[in-house]
């Protein structure tokens, strides 16, 4: 669906190479802290900005030759981009319904009237939630066969990201089709996706299923001593801290069976961000 | 083209109520007084500025970026634009033409001649090429800095037309202007509209190129 290979972005301060896929039937999250080269990704798969290198592909296509009907394929949520606040939901309808030739005017409806959505208010004047389930909405009811999201989760309250999670869940049980998220926080994807990409100072410094993420990585914590003799074949990163270190391994097991006197977690995909990003190479 | 017409229309309810207070002072200047002009001008100021004004409710809290996730393209937007601002001159001058022959009608001593047709028709033109300079401008530099930009391109236009009138002043244009009185007025229409045409195409070509580079 989405095909990214050393998309090179560069502006002063900040220079993006990424590699990347979206396949067919597959949730896949992009993960990073503020300022890692998400939305400059984002922006580069739906054409906002131009690639200064490398090739960037969405349905088989370059992104910058994509038809008006390729695009009516795509659903978008972007966090700080949506339709004027000065109109309402009854004034989009048709709108909507003049841009994509699939809008399901009636799914729309009863989606506003099942997640409280107000028609006749003005969308400037609707809560974060609010915003972001109409967004969410309006690219969910064309018949997108590719939703793209770029930080649709950031500031929504529990009960909203439940409803968030639910309308993704919908969306992909009716046939195949694919969304590519991303989030600063990873515990909102952890659920949800099927992998992830970690990316980091406008590099992807990791990619891994989540099944294989969650099953065989592992958070170790020896203490200095316990550090000195460790079998560091298996550690990705290593970060120091007051007591000892913490390191990250794709090998829980071997550890777990050849170290039982070190703890060893699961460990959350927050956590193995923050060992990625902050740690260094055993 | 008709998503973003309609798109355009529901921002402009927004201006409805002004719409209305200008067309009712319009219609109140034509019937205490008799300077159609004024009132022409006045009621249309609204409607020729509706295209930009859309525009800067587009690229409001970063609406561009969205706005290009939808299935349009750079050059539909742009072509979308010019044709919304043409029927807001359209529109205006229709109103225009309704207010006076209205006022005609009720009016005793009020009548309308062909000259106020023809300024309407050449109000209209003008106004034609005003958006051709207005448009491209705003969507290189954004409305904000698209209102300094277009305060220098007028000062440039009116410096540029003084140092004319100063070289033309020298010329004895009576020829010219025997010459042009001989033509038909209709034929000085045409060529006026085919002049205004060329000016709105290669505006509009400026602004797809404009629009082409731009990132979001």
């Amino acid at each position: 669906m989405i095909k990214l290979v050393n998309a090179e972005k560069h502006y002063k301060q900040f220079d993006l190479n990424c590699s990347l896929e979206v396949r067919p039937g597959q949730i896949t999250g992009l993960i990073g802290e503020n300022g890692a080269g998400k939305s400059t990704t984002f922006k580069l798969i739906l054409d906002l900005i131009h690639a200064d290198g490398g090739e960037i592909e969405v349905f088989g296509k370059l992104a910058s030759e994509l038809t008006r009907d390729d695009k009516a394929n795509i659903g978008v949520v972007l966090s700080d981009s949506g339709f004027s606040g000065y109109v309402t939901v009854k004034d989009i309808l048709p709108v909507l319904s003049a841009l994509y030739k699939k809008f399901d005017k009636d799914a729309f409806l009863k989606g506003c009237e099942k997640y409280r959505i107000p028609l006749n208010k003005k969308i400037k004047d609707f809560s974060t939630g609010m915003k972001t389930k109409l967004k969410l909405l309006v690219a969910i009811t064309h018949e997108a066969k590719l939703l793209v999201l770029d930080e649709p989760t950031a500031g929504l309250d529990v009960i909203v990201r439940d409803d968030f999670l639910e309308m993704l869940q919908d969306y992909m049980s009716k046939g195949e089709r694919s969304i590519l998220i991303s989030s600063h926080i990873s515990s909102d994807l952890e659920n949800l996706c099927d992998d992830f990409y970690m990316i980091h100072d406008g590099k992807i410094i990791m990619h891994e299923e989540t099944d294989v993420l969650l099953s065989e990585y592992g958070i170790m914590k020896p203490t200095m001593e316990q550090y000195q003799t460790l079998d560091k074949k298996y550690l990705l990163k290593v970060k120091k801290e007051a007591f000892g270190y913490r390191c990250l391994t794709n090998e829980r097991q071997y550890y777990m069976e050849n170290y039982p006197d070190i703890i060893i977690e699961k460990g959350n995909i927050d956590e193995m961000i923050l060992i990625m990003v902050k740690g260094e190479r055993a | 083209m008709k998503g973003l017409l309609l798109k355009d229309l529901s921002i402009l309810k927004t201006q409805g109520r002004s719409a209305v207070i200008i067309m009712a002072i319009a219609l109140f200047m034509l019937m205490v007084g008799n300077n159609t002009t004024f009132a022409v001008v006045y009621a249309n100021i609204l409607f020729v500025t509706f295209g930009i004004t859309t525009l800067s409710y587009d690229t409001h809290d970063n609406g561009y970026a969205f706005l290009f996730t939808l299935p349009i393209s750079r050059k539909l937007y742009v072509m979308e634009k010019y044709v919304f601002s043409l029927l807001s001159i359209a529109t205006g001058a229709t109103f225009s033409l309704i207010l006076m022959v209205g006022v005609s009608l009720i009016k005793d001593g009020y009548v309308l001649t062909t000259s106020d047709f023809a300024f309407i028709i050449g109000y209209a033109l003008g106004s034609m090429v005003f958006l051709s300079i207005m448009l491209p401008v705003n969507l290189k530099f954004g409305p904000e800095k698209g209102r300094i930009a277009m305060i220098i391109v007028i000062a440039v236009i009116v410096a540029s037309g003084f140092s004319i009138s100063k070289v033309v002043g020298k010329v004895d244009l009576t020829k010219l202007y025997w010459g042009i009185r001989e033509i038909k007025p209709m034929v000085v229409m045409g060529i006026l509209v085919m002049i205004v045409l060329v000016i709105l195409s290669v505006s509009y070509l400026i602004s797809c190129k404009i629009m082409k580079k731009k990132e979001f």
